[in-house]
């Protein structure tokens, strides 16, 4: 029964960052392969749903972007709320946009979900030359917990793989965890659980 | 010094009140302050920037390799007549020393330079002007701003030169779309555009056979995303010269030619006024005495002045005509009161007086405001003031929303605020106000009021009901698809939600290139141009109501902390896990 309800509740990821550090560029590129469900790709492209298997279980992806609105500051909770994973992403070439991601991962940190997976996502890296080797930055997602992802949106490289891998280091398990009655407090107001407990209820009593 | 101003002030919550009001009121009170404030104030930025590309810097060390640098302490070795030690450097390193002539040291020249392309400087810039903007007036300089820091603001422009009748060559000039391109016909006008050059989509403008009004509405409205006003006049002018040793082909077709020219001047004047700056303007006065002062064409010409002049008086002349009177406001007894305060005033009346302020920033914006992300991009955002005073305005009021909410001290206070406040949210619904009654979610489900579990608790199921209403009309789920569904059906007036069209402008523009093959491509132009127009259906149907201007002032300087201090606030008036009873 709980693992019935799981594979019908998708799992919701973020991406944030700074302007033009190419978020919606990754999702564009994401959104020209294959293995993405036609219909959800019409909807609107700030939106894309994947499904990717794990141990041999579908998992539902939902990806929702938040370009062009970085300057609607109080608008970010609202996207991150409910979700269980987020990429900050940054861009290699502007050493500003890393400032502005840190400050990102530590605003997940404290007032997001506490089980959220971030991922750091190092952006544009066919701008950078080669021995530059992101140490700094390695050093930076290895202390926080946080995986890292090398990817050009422009040349592909790496961008279906992060979303893939990403999607493996969600919890298989998260949907009913996350809402459980510890996490009640910080989340009791929220639309992704509404809608989740409605389509669970539909498929019981069909 | 800002910064550690905020540190110790959430220290001291009860503080941040007192300060922020004796701050306004100083720099109220003594223009002086304020003025004095004003000057030294780019000095924080100076600090702040070379914390960043000041020596050793990873930035730093990129652009000013050590070939620059060694060429700097030559030069400086000159300047003071060390010539010796100069060569003995330059024997030293192999680097021979490029003498400088320009008036100013190299150094200087190279600040000059890389001020001008850094973005940060530019953000920095306009962040600030952003912060000082003049809530009264609703006003921003930002071309005027920058340029007297020093930020020339430039039209990037010399996209294409040549003339327009020098652009028949071999080159490719156009690309038709794939479904029009194998259409069963040999005429031009039945195939649609998908890219081309400057001129040669300037020609079809003019075209002697084609006539497409949506195509003249879509190049006009986007034409600033690949060309300058200025350069379209000049193409106009030469389209409208035809050069004497091509008269003979185009004998039958001059004056159809002209006259088109003439047509899509006039279109161009009557819709995009604004985009003629006082240069631009002159050089169409110019080419209106000179070249259609024949007397086929001066009729013409004077309609096409008599436009301009109207439109001129019009500039600072605005207002609408309503044949029904507006509803009676609904108006507390302390309304005269200077000690008014909104929460006695009825959720209905701020949320129609929120929604005319918001229409009245939304009702200006422009279509070249939305062209090449300008409201995101550093050295373009002079171009967005509208756009980005919707922008701080949505800011605004969520974090009012936030401040408002999170200042009463009692559990029972924060949730009566946060009721007047849902219910001017279901007011704003009912107005059709999308983007007003997003920005007052989103104050609600800020990370600080979001987690105030016992002030959510004081709400009677009926409010919890009508939240949730709310929030599935606006749910993000689906790239908002409730919503767009719901603003198909809606009546107008009303206020989309703003930030939507923001994220689908950065999806068209970074989905499709800007050139195919070295010509424009149009047919992303046609995208923006469908999504603008959406935005444009929204602006002219104005809302009907009263404006009251004591409510209308205190909207208008609205109290807010920052996010750092309203959930430094919000730990210390619910704790976490703390129980009801533990708390007041």
């Amino acid at each position: 029964m709980t693992s019935k309800f799981l594979t019908e509740v998708q799992q919701k990821v973020v991406v944030l960052g700074d302007f033009s550090v190419g978020k919606s560029s990754l999702i564009l590129r994401v959104s020209k392969n294959e293995f993405l469900e036609e219909q959800e790709s019409t909807i609107g492209a700030a939106f894309i749903n994947f499904s990717v298997n794990v141990d041999n279980k579908p998992n539902q992806i939902q990806i929702w972007d938040t370009a062009g609105q970085e300057k609607f500051r109080s608008l970010t909770p609202i996207y991150y709320r409910g979700a269980i994973g987020a990429i900050v992403v940054y861009d290699v070439s502007r050493e500003y946009s890393f400032q502005t991601a840190k400050e990102w991962v530590e605003e997940l940190k404290e007032k997001a979900n506490p089980k959220l997976i971030i991922a750091l996502c190092a952006n544009k890296i066919d701008l950078l030359e080669e021995k530059k080797k992101l140490l700094k930055e390695k050093e930076y997602a290895d202390e926080n917990g946080l995986l890292i992802y090398e990817t050009s949106a422009k040349t592909g490289k790496g961008v279906t793989e992060m979303f893939v891998d990403f999607s493996k280091n969600l919890p298989k398990d998260q949907g009913r965890e996350i809402f459980n009655d510890d996490f009640f407090e910080e989340e009791f107001f929220n639309i992704e659980l509404h809608n989740g407990e409605k389509k669970t209820e539909k498929t019981i009593c069909c | 010094m800002s910064q550690n101003q905020k540190k110790t002030t959430s220290k001291n919550d009860n503080k941040i009140d007192d300060r922020q009001n004796w701050f306004k009121k100083v720099m109220k009170n003594n223009p002086d302050i304020r003025n004095l404030r004003e000057r030294v104030f780019p000095l924080s930025r100076t600090e702040s920037f070379a914390r960043i590309f000041g020596a050793g810097q990873e930035e730093t060390k990129q652009k000013l390799n050590d070939d620059i640098i060694l060429q700097l302490i030559m030069q400086h070795l000159m300047a003071v007549g060390f010539r010796k030690t100069k060569t003995i450097l330059e024997e030293e390193t192999g680097i021979k020393y490029q003498p400088h002539y320009v008036r100013d040291s190299r150094l200087q020249n190279l600040v000059r330079v890389a001020i001008k392309n850094v973005d940060l400087v530019w953000d920095q810039t306009i962040k600030e002007q952003e912060n000082q903007l003049d809530q009264q007036t609703g006003n921003i300089d930002l071309v005027g701003h920058l340029r007297s820091l020093g930020l020339e603001v430039e039209d990037d422009d010399d996209y294409d030169l040549t003339s327009i009748w020098d652009d028949e060559g071999e080159k490719k000039n156009i690309i038709y779309t794939e479904k029009t391109e194998n259409k069963n016909t040999t005429k031009e006008e039945m195939k649609e555009i998908e890219a081309a050059s400057l001129n040669k989509l300037v020609e079809i403008l003019t075209h002697e056979k084609q006539r497409n009004v949506l195509y003249t509405k879509t190049f006009l409205m986007t034409y600033q995303s690949f060309t300058s006003p200025r350069t379209l006049l000049t193409k106009l002018t030469q389209r409208f010269h035809i050069p004497k040793e091509m008269e003979e082909i185009y004998k039958d077709k001059k004056t159809i030619i002209q006259l088109r020219v003439c047509n899509v001047l006039k279109f161009w004047i009557t819709d995009y006024f604004e985009d003629f700056n006082s240069k631009v303007l002159t050089e169409l006065q110019d080419f209106i005495d000179n070249s259609l002062n024949s007397e086929k064409f001066n009729k013409i010409g004077s309609t096409l002045s008599l436009i301009i002049k109207r439109k001129m008086e019009q500039k600072n002349k605005k207002g609408h005509i309503f044949y029904d009177p507006p509803p009676e406001p609904k108006l507390p007894k302390t309304i005269f009161s200077p000690k008014l305060n909104l929460f006695d005033v009825d959720p209905e009346e701020i949320a129609r007086q929120i929604t005319l302020i918001e229409y009245n920033i939304y009702e200006k914006i422009k279509p070249s405001e939305l062209l090449k992300l300008a409201w995101s991009s550093p050295k373009l955002r002079h171009r967005s003031p509208n756009v980005i005073q919707m922008i701080h305005r949505f800011n605004l009021i969520s974090g009012w929303v936030a401040t408002a909410i999170l200042k009463g001290e009692r559990v029972k206070e924060r949730g009566k605020s946060l009721r007047w406040f849902i219910n001017i949210a279901s007011h704003c619904r009912k107005l059709n106000n999308f983007n007003g009654l997003m920005a007052i979610l989103s104050g609600l489900g800020s990370s600080a009021v979001h987690r105030l579990k016992h002030t959510f608790d004081e709400l009677p199921e009926k409010f919890f009901e009508e939240l949730d209403d709310l929030e599935t009309d606006l749910s993000s789920e689906k790239s908002f698809a409730n919503y767009r569904t719901l603003i198909k059906e809606i009546k107008p007036p009303c206020i989309p939600y703003f930030a939507l069209y923001l994220t689908d402008l950065t999806f068209i523009e970074d989905g499709n290139p800007d050139v195919i093959e070295g010509l424009i491509n149009f047919q992303k132009r046609r995208l923006i141009y469908d999504l603008i127009f959406g935005i444009q259906i929204y602006q002219k149907p104005p809302y009907n109501f009263q404006s009251i201007h004591q409510i209308l002032r205190l909207l208008q300087n609205l109290e807010t902390l920052d996010e750092s201090e309203l959930y430094t606030l919000s730990l210390k008036v619910e704790p976490r896990k703390c129980l009801r009873s533990e708390i007041d």
